[in-house]
């Protein structure tokens, strides 16, 4: 995917959209374009051939896709559909326009308060609870740089989610212990960084390129200054973010990014397969790990290994469904229906927990079964899948 | 507003002549389907420019640029924490001069979107004053003002920004109370920034 190429007239050209056949397959099988009937990425690739700018650029409609891939993956002409969305956003921001938060737009003010590089943050509260994980806090001073813990653990915004979305039961502080743990099993201490920002995911996919840069630059400096030479995160997002997006937008880190489930079938012989448990489960797949970064089977094959028999969704791996809202943005009927559709296939499976792996997803679902009809039909257990697989330890 | 049937089959409507005008549904909303038209997010979000010398031209989110830090901004309950604020100004009661009232339906009507944003407008710190547990003139919006507060204020600690945002209950007859807990605020906001 080219991204650098922001203004429409080269993304026309980049993403391909030139070549584009009419043949409809992306609206066919865009979850928007299900429960939403005005919301077309065929009409939309039109009107940007015909060069429509500002009727394409005014359209409400342009904050709701997903980034899903969904339609990228079907294009037979192989369309990269989310740079045409990247690049009108970014060219609609330009015009005054902007997608409608949701929540009030806090997570918005907290996105953008990270990008103030004096904001002196305490993230870390998640690490006190338990006293036996072996980590090193890097400050940005050189005193506390530790050379011998080149592997950084990028922990993600879990500890803010947790705040505004403790009503909805959510613990990543959990997520990111169990990660932590994960990594102390593998022989790994990692450095954690105290001013870690925002990986600014959100932000670019809104088009709010200045923002993610911001964010990006930020991050990128205490990383080149703690000396790793590795990443490690177990967000969907983070990971998608520094590994493909900071290097596009030219903020190099010179550094591998590992997704936690990579690292952890790569260790293959440290993960012993253990009895059959009684527990069923199904496992739903972030847009993000999975056709945004090709992860489908290294989650699976850790859940399996610890004796959990895997059941599939109807849609599973490159056809899985997206958790339905992208980003705090314009969540409607199209998206809760979206999730319902999602929980409906979990249940369907007879799984007795349906394993997450992004932090998000889980909100959204657990978020849709607020609705205690929806929760007496569809209700189904939800763990992360960090804190399922950190049993092994 | 109006309804919708959703997926569980059911149909949300609201009678407008049983509202009785505290906008918390406006803050429980996740997606912004209900509102308030006297209480809107863009009318608070306006005020809250204007007290801390923004242009008012309401931009859409995410198009916010801060400016310089200042006054103390203080969401008062209409019903306790304004009236409070008019006695203690009856009364010539002194506070500090960099604060500003913003009068709200109820507090419940807040959210930590709103609260949050004060700050990255600028705003040295951020104060609720609303009616005292069992003594809510909606029942209940102070329980739900007290869960906005609890969510602000943990994302504030994340931020180290927690000895900056406040929230205390103060009786509509006390304007004694109301200048002694503004200015103790003021005060600690002061000595913390
Ligand atoms: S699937 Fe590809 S070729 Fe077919 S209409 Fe959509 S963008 Fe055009
Ligand atoms: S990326 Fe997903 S939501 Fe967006 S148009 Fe494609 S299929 Fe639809
Ligand atoms: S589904 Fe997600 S974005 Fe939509 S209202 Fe619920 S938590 Fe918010």
């Amino acid at each position: 995917m080219v991204f650098l190429d922001t203004t429409l007239e080269q993304t026309i050209h980049t993403s391909g959209i030139l070549r584009c056949l009419e043949c409809g397959k992306c609206t066919a099988i865009c979850p928007i374009a299900r429960y939403d009937g005005g919301f077309s990425p065929r009409v939309t690739v039109g009107r940007a051939l015909t060069q429509r700018d500002n009727e394409l650029l005014d359209d409400d409609r342009l904050w709701t896709c997903l980034n899903c891939f969904q339609c990228s993956q079907v294009c037979p002409a192989n369309i990269d559909y989310s740079a045409l969305t990247l690049a009108v956003r970014t060219q609609a921001r330009k015009r005054g326009q902007a997608a409608l938060c949701t929540h009030g737009e806090a997570i918005h003010v907290w996105m953008r308060m990270m990008t103030q590089p004096e904001l002196k943050q305490d993230r870390l509260g998640w690490l006190s609870p338990i006293s036996d994980f072996r980590f090193s806090i890097f400050d940005s001073s050189p005193a506390t740089r530790h050379s011998a813990h080149d592997t950084l653990f990028f922990a993600g915004c879990a500890p803010y989610y947790d705040a505004l979305f403790a009503p909805l039961g959510i613990a990543g502080a959990s997520v990111a212990q169990a990660s932590l743990r994960i990594l102390n099993a593998l022989g790994i201490e990692p450095q954690i960084l105290a001013g870690e920002r925002c990986c600014g995911h959100d932000l670019l996919w809104e088009g709010d390129v200045d923002r993610f840069l911001q964010l990006a630059r930020l991050n990128a400096e205490m990383i080149r200054a703690s000396g790793v030479k590795r990443i490690i995160s177990a967000c969907p997002e983070c990971v998608r973010a520094l590994k493909v997006d900071y290097p596009a937008f030219g903020v190099r880190l010179g550094v591998e990014v590992v997704h936690l489930s990579e690292l952890l079938a790569d260790s293959n012989s440290k993960l012993k397969i253990s009895n059959r448990k009684s527990k069923m489960v199904t496992y739903h797949d972030p847009c993000r790990l999975g056709r945004h970064l090709g992860i489908y089977a290294a989650p699976r094959k850790a859940l399996e290994q610890l004796g959990y028999q895997v059941v599939e969704m109807r849609h599973n791996r490159r056809n899985a469904t997206c958790c339905g809202t992208n980003g705090w943005t314009h969540c409607g009927a199209a998206n809760k229906a979206i999730q319902v559709q999602r929980l409906r296939e979990a249940k369907a499976t007879g799984a007795d927990v349906l394993v997450t792996a992004c932090l998000k997803c889980q909100i959204h679902f657990k978020c849709a079964l607020m609705d205690q009809q929806m929760a007496d039909e569809i209700g189904i257990e939800m763990v992360d899948w960090s804190e399922l697989v950190v049993g092994w330890v | 507003m109006t309804g919708r049937q959703g997926d569980s089959g059911r149909l949300a409507i609201v009678d407008s002549l049983l509202c009785a005008g505290c906008g918390n549904c406006v803050s429980v909303c996740p997606v912004k389907a209900a509102n308030i038209s006297s209480a809107t997010d863009e009318a608070i979000e306006a005020q809250i420019r204007a007290a801390l010398g923004h242009p008012v031209t309401l931009s859409p989110c995410h198009l916010v640029t801060p400016s310089s830090p200042h006054p103390v901004l203080l969401f008062a309950c209409e019903w306790s924490g304004y009236s409070a604020a008019e006695l203690a100004g009856a009364r010539g009661l002194t506070y500090p001069a960099n604060t500003r009232v913003i009068r709200v339906n109820c507090t419940g009507r807040l959210q930590p979107g709103l609260l949050l944003k004060a700050l990255e407008l600028g705003a040295a710190g951020v104060m609720v004053l609303g009616c005292a547990p069992g003594v809510c003139h909606y029942e209940r919006g102070n329980e739900r003002a007290a869960a906005v507060f609890e969510q602000t204020n943990a994302l504030g600690r994340l931020m180290g920004l927690d000895t900056r945002i406040a929230l205390k209950w103060i009786p509509a007859d006390d304007g004694e109370q109301f200048a002694r807990t503004v200015n103790e605020f003021v005060e600690n906001v002061i000595r913390e920034a």
